[in-house]
């Protein structure tokens, strides 16, 4: 309802780096020469829990504190929200939704309503330039700020790779080779196509890689180290001595994977990898 | 300097600013980029305080308690259950006379756990006898902070600065940090003479001498003759925060009032808040002015000690009060509101003031919504009967259950 703010709200899950990214649009639009506002909310801050996060830019001062549910820029992180109506409707008309994804489902549709859809397979992008993490995670925030930022004419590529820059981000320049090739297919592909070809989508295992699962018959033998118990930071093992047992206990465990890292004898592995 | 920070982080540039001496604080959230930026700026000389690493809050405002008594400056940082920890030292520090800032960041005390917002955990301690003040932007929680200092160490009363969890701590926007030459000349360097916590020795002398505790505390008035003195003390606050805020204000072109009184000259209707939601409620008196309807916005920043002259001021004559708040009193009804009631309730001036709705929202994070906070003025201008002691403000539904919206 604020009528002088242009509002952006943003969905992702924990680990996307999303609410990250609305705090680095903040620096890239305060040099654009908005005033800015951004927070973002979630429960508990843990991988693949959902986050929300919200953006005000204006030219004048911004005063309302209130989180941001009709935006002029719908940002999904996932496809997964796709499958949202709430979500999905709440983008104002004459508004932009862009998306993380290959290709936009069959029965999707936006005909009745003024809103522009940009559809960008950023995860790829990131991946193609090595923007993750060692264990392989992509790291799509910058890459997906990238595309965000082309969507404002007044606003500069160069404001993005200085914020970049100034933040110390590692690998800095991989991050801003991807946003830049996701600001020129985001500026200068269509609108409401499908931007980017589908490519191989491992990572989207990430989320459904399911739980941790013990299983050291199916994989090499169990040292009984205990390792895997002290480095879980829920408490999430239990285990028993005599005769001894382990299983990870899923009311505790959020899914950090630190465990399977941890583990020398790859007695734990995901659920959703284990054949 | 504009800079884009987040409240917790303008907080910590206060403290910068303030030239504190000596920091304590433990970590819990939505508090814990305060002693995260403050190291950040000790690594790049802006902050030249020391931070003393303690096992808890208990220790924290303990350890700030007695570096303060000594005459230096202070500061620690908490929140929710961090608070409630800190409560016994919190009426130490106000018994003790001693000039403690503290930034509260406001959080609900669990179960059930909520890491977002709500004001109950400051508003439990409005009787430790501190000073409250609650905060709209990122901007004012810097600022506020310098001018606590300047509050604090006049009276020699412990304040403790607010501002909400999420909704300022994590909010990002765009700041003016002061220059350090500018909040040097406002706020000189602490000195004190008399050490505040050994004035009251002077209330136990018999016959020029000064009695040992032990002796003094066989006086059966002596506690009293100290909680007088305390409350003619408390008394100097508000005059203290008026001049510290003008002075701000004409050093540094901005400024606070302890309560705001925004468009209600003309109003029939106002509406009180505090906190980031006051924000909120700016915009929704304009563009319910834009619809014609003759409504305003007090913003109650000072809380403790209550600012009741100015709020009289401001709700007289006034057809009717609505007031918005982030917390309830389990069984009772919301603080602010009660607060309210009683400032204009006296038996001579009562008449002067309309009937007042307390509405109780935004708890645990859930946000005040434009939509909500007009809910909330439509209901007040069409409600005749005067029967609500508590006014539910929001959707209670969650995951599917279904409690109502506005429930009386």
């Amino acid at each position: 309802m604020s009528t002088e703010s242009i509002e952006i709200k943003v969905f992702g899950f924990g680990g996307q780096g999303m609410v990250m990214a609305v705090q680095l649009l903040s620096v890239i639009m305060s040099k654009a020469g908005y005033q800015v506002q951004s927070f973002s909310s979630y429960g508990a801050e843990r991988r693949g829990g959902r986050t929300e996060s919200y953006v005000r830019l204006s030219k004048g001062k911004i005063l309302s504190h209130s989180k941001v549910n009709k935006p002029d820029y719908l940002v999904l992180a996932s496809d997964i929200f796709i499958k949202e109506p709430q979500i999905m409707s709440s983008v104002k008309d004459g508004g932009t939704i862009l998306i993380n994804c290959p290709s936009l489902p069959d029965n999707f549709s936006q005909e009745e309503r003024d809103v522009a859809v940009v559809v960008m397979d950023v995860t790829s992008i990131a991946m193609k330039h090595g923007v993750q993490l060692p264990s392989g995670n992509p790291i799509i925030n910058t890459t997906m700020l990238g595309a965000l930022v082309a969507l404002f004419p007044d606003v500069p590529f160069g404001h993005l790779a200085e914020t970049l820059r100034e933040r110390g981000i590692p690998a800095v320049g991989k991050n801003i080779k991807a946003a830049q090739e996701a600001y020129r297919q985001a500026k200068y592909g269509k609108k409401s196509e499908v931007i980017v070809e589908t490519r191989d989508r491992k990572v989207t295992k990430i989320l459904d890689r399911g739980y941790p699962v013990y299983q050291p018959e199916k994989t090499s033998h169990c040292e009984r180290c205990m390792i895997c118990y002290i480095s879980c930071p829920d408490i999430a093992i239990i285990f028993e001595a005599n005769p001894f047992s382990l299983a990870i206990n899923r009311a505790f465990c959020k899914r950090c994977g630190i465990c399977i890292q941890e583990c020398r004898r790859k007695a734990i592995s995901w659920e959703g990898e284990v054949e | 300097m504009i800079k884009v920070l987040t409240g917790n982080e303008a907080a910590a540039y206060g403290v910068a600013l303030a030239r504190v001496q000596v920091t304590a604080a433990y970590p819990i959230t939505p508090q814990s980029q305060i002693p995260e930026t403050l190291a950040k700026l000790r690594t790049r000389g802006l902050f030249k305080g020391n931070f003393i690493n303690v096992e808890s809050e208990m220790g924290a405002i303990g350890h700030v308690a007695g570096a303060a008594a000594t005459g230096v400056r202070v500061f620690t940082a908490t929140s929710s259950q961090g608070l409630a920890w800190m409560h016994e030292c919190l009426h130490y520090a106000a018994g003790a006379r001693l000039p403690i800032v503290m930034v509260n960041v406001n959080r609900p005390l669990g179960p059930p756990w909520n890491l977002k917002c709500g004001q109950i955990d400051s508003l439990s301690q409005r009787d430790t006898g501190w000073m409250q003040l609650y905060c709209e932007s990122s901007q004012e929680v810097l600022d506020t902070v310098i001018q606590a200092y300047k509050v604090a160490e006049s009276v020699s009363l412990p304040c403790m600065v607010c501002m909400d969890g999420v909704y300022l701590s994590y909010v990002t926007e765009t700041v003016d940090i002061p220059e350090q030459e500018k909040v040097d000349e406002y706020l000189p360097p602490y000195k004190t003479e008399i050490r505040p916590h050994l004035y009251r020795y002077k209330l136990y002398e018999k016959e020029g001498e000064k009695l040992p505790q032990s002796e003094a505390m066989e006086d059966d008035l002596g506690f009293m003759k100290d909680r007088y003195e305390l409350y003619v003390r408390e008394g100097k606050c508000l005059g203290a925060v008026l001049k510290a805020n003008e002075e701000f204000e004409g050093l540094f072109g901005r400024g606070y009032p302890p309560v705001e009184e925004y468009k209600c000259e003309d109003s029939e209707i106002v509406m009180v808040m505090s906190g980031s939601a006051a924000g909120t409620g700016r915009v929704v008196i304009d563009i319910l002015r834009d619809k014609g309807y003759k409504v305003g916005l007090v913003k109650l920043k000072m809380f403790r000690p209550f600012p009741i002259t100015m709020v009289r001021n401001a709700l007289r004559g006034k057809r009717k009060i609505a007031v918005i708040e982030r917390d309830v009193s389990p069984g009772q009804c919301g603080i602010f509101y009660q607060e309210i009631k009683w400032a204009l309730n006296r038996a001579d001036i009562k008449d002067d003031f309309g009937p007042i709705y307390g509405f109780v929202s935004g708890l645990g994070g859930a946000d005040i919504t434009e939509e909500l906070i007009e809910k909330a003025f439509f209901f007040t201008i069409e409600e005749e009967s005067y029967s609500h002691e508590v006014i539910w403000l929001g959707s209670l539904k969650s995951r599917g259950d279904e409690y109502g919206a506005i429930v009386s």
